[in-house]
């Protein structure tokens, strides 16, 4: 039996049935991604337990709608999209019009060439500090660039995949992903590493 | 010419790869002579790979929920709304109302209701009863292959060379080493190598966990104190053991269980040998585990006083307490 990527008719009934034996099959092969997911998006774990159970149960609900040949984790993380935005409560901005970034200007001159190149941030990657600061840093990103990059980055999720769960171009997924990775960097360098480099 | 800018906004935006082939080598070529835009795209890489691991890292070793015991709550969780669903009302005749239109007579619709309820409602409550048995019974049988998963095998709370007797029954307590003896003698071609009370991450819920090693693999024998739950009575049950116990079996994924139910505890045979030899297990432990468990309760209840005078003189008596093990 196997649940990971497309679901048959079959299991699609045995699901709708609620067969424990299925049900523990499927949770097994995503509840750790979607927990993680969640977590990655600046949720506290308790809530991250809630949003993967919302997730399940809604994906149960609305098997009838479900079609067998999108893959299964695509229409998790799809819930989990929607469920992290009922929960947040607010209209995400379309970020690829807002003003380009300042600072990402102020990186490069007129023709193009590094303005103010990159830091080392060797020492702060190896540190122990690491953690704290990429999790400060990716909870002060906005929360589409945030959701973006948990799953380009951390889910590896293809970039299909990510257009497809986000509902999104690709175009728009790559400007999100850039100012996510931008501001990312920018952020760790900004945490004084720059200055030790 | 290709500018820096322009470089680093296709390493940072994944866009490279949609890129002509004549663009591509022409940024590799940038890369290879700039070292400002090298760095960036290395450190653009090493951002999604730390990330990536202190995103792992922390969902395994310090989010307690993640793994087997958040698999465990969500499934207990979306059978328990199996279990609710079972319980609502499934027939209301004025859902039937739609059918006054089409000229159907009221004694017909009456009629047709009764019979529906004398031959529907017996029929639908068996079959909404059968599916909370099921349901009853894989919450059950989960809670010892939740315990064997996550301390046997994942937590792998268990010595290469068995620990000796003395200390396995110091770990398991005045009330469970009496349980030992029959674990060891029952398990026939089986090694003991550990016994601890142990429990799940984010369950208070206590095992009483025995490992052992034999025919290539590990195998669990559990007891869990019954906390309002039971086996379905009869239904599913695969087997009786020679002592009266009833014997009950489910398969996990790869994993094979047998539980039984006896003097307020749940035991569980857990492993990867199939059901029938987890059964087989069962039947053979059922009976002392029975014994064993009903003398433990006896002699604590004979003992109550004098455990309160120990406390009270010795306060080391209670010692062993602290010798429950956690693998948080």
């Amino acid at each position: 039996m196997t649940t990971s990527r497309f679901l048959s008719g079959a299991l699609i009934d045995r699901l709708r049935r609620r067969e424990p034996e299925t049900l523990t099959h499927l949770i097994h092969e995503h509840a750790g991604t979607l927990f993680r997911a969640a977590r990655g998006m600046g949720f506290s774990q308790d809530e991250a337990e809630d949003l993967a159970q919302e997730v399940f149960t809604t994906f149960l609900e609305t098997l009838d709608r479900f079609e067998g040949r999108s893959q299964v984790r695509t229409w998790l993380f799809g819930i989990l999209h929607n469920k992290i935005h009922e929960r947040r409560r607010e209209q995400l901005r379309d970020e690829r019009s807002e003003p380009l970034d300042e600072l990402i200007e102020s990186r490069f001159d007129t023709d193009g060439h590094w303005n103010r190149p990159p830091a080392d941030l060797d020492r702060l990657l190896q540190s122990k500090e690491i953690e704290s600061a990429i999790q400060d840093c990716l909870g002060k990103l906005p929360a589409m660039q945030k959701e973006v990059f948990v799953l380009r980055e951390v889910e590896e999720l293809d970039m299909a995949e990510t257009c497809k769960i986000l509902d999104k171009t690709v175009t728009h997924i790559s400007v999100l992903l850039h100012r996510a990775r931008v501001r990312l960097r920018e952020c760790l360098e900004a945490k004084g590493w720059r200055k030790e480099s | 010419m290709i500018r820096c800018k322009e470089v680093a906004e296709l390493m940072a935006s994944d866009q490279l790869s949609q890129q002509r082939w004549v663009r591509r080598v022409e940024v590799r070529f940038h890369l290879w002579r700039c070292r400002n835009c090298s760095r960036f795209r290395k450190q653009i890489v090493q951002i999604g790979e730390t990330a990536r691991k202190v995103f792992r890292e922390s969902s395994r070793v310090k989010d307690h929920g993640v793994g087997e015991s958040l698999e465990a709550r969500l499934l207990t969780s979306l059978l328990g709304e199996t279990s609710d669903v079972a319980k609502r009302p499934q027939f209301s005749p004025s859902a039937m109302s739609w059918m006054t239109p089409f000229g159907v007579k009221g004694w017909a619709l009456s009629f047709a209701a009764i019979l529906m309820l004398v031959l529907g409602i017996p029929s639908t409550l068996w079959y909404l009863g059968l599916r909370a048995d099921r349901t009853k019974l894989m919450a059950a049988l989960n809670l010892g292959v939740q315990d064997h998963l996550q301390c046997a095998i994942k937590g792998h709370n268990y010595p290469e060379i068995a620990n000796p007797p003395d200390r396995l029954r110091e770990q398991l307590g005045p009330q469970y080493a009496g349980l030992l003896p029959v674990v060891e003698k029952k398990l026939s071609g089986f090694q003991v190598l550990e016994a601890h009370i142990c429990s799940v991450p984010g369950s208070p819920r206590k095992y009483v966990h025995f490992i052992a090693r034999g025919q290539g693999t590990i195998v669990s024998v559990i007891l869990t104190k019954q906390d309002g739950e039971s086996l379905p009575a009869g239904r599913f049950l695969v087997a009786r053991s020679s002592g009266g116990v009833d014997l009950y079996k489910a398969k996990f994924q790869d994993t094979d269980v047998a539980g039984f139910e006896t003097n307020g505890y749940f035991g569980f045979v857990v492993s990867n040998l199939g059901q029938d030899q987890m059964v087989q297990l069962a039947a053979s432990l059922a009976p002392g585990v029975r014994n064993a468990l009903g003398e433990s309760i006896r002699s604590e209840k004979a003992a109550a006083p004098a455990v309160l005078i120990g406390f009270v003189s010795f306060g080391s008596s209670l010692r062993s307490q602290k010798d429950k093990r956690e693998y948080l």
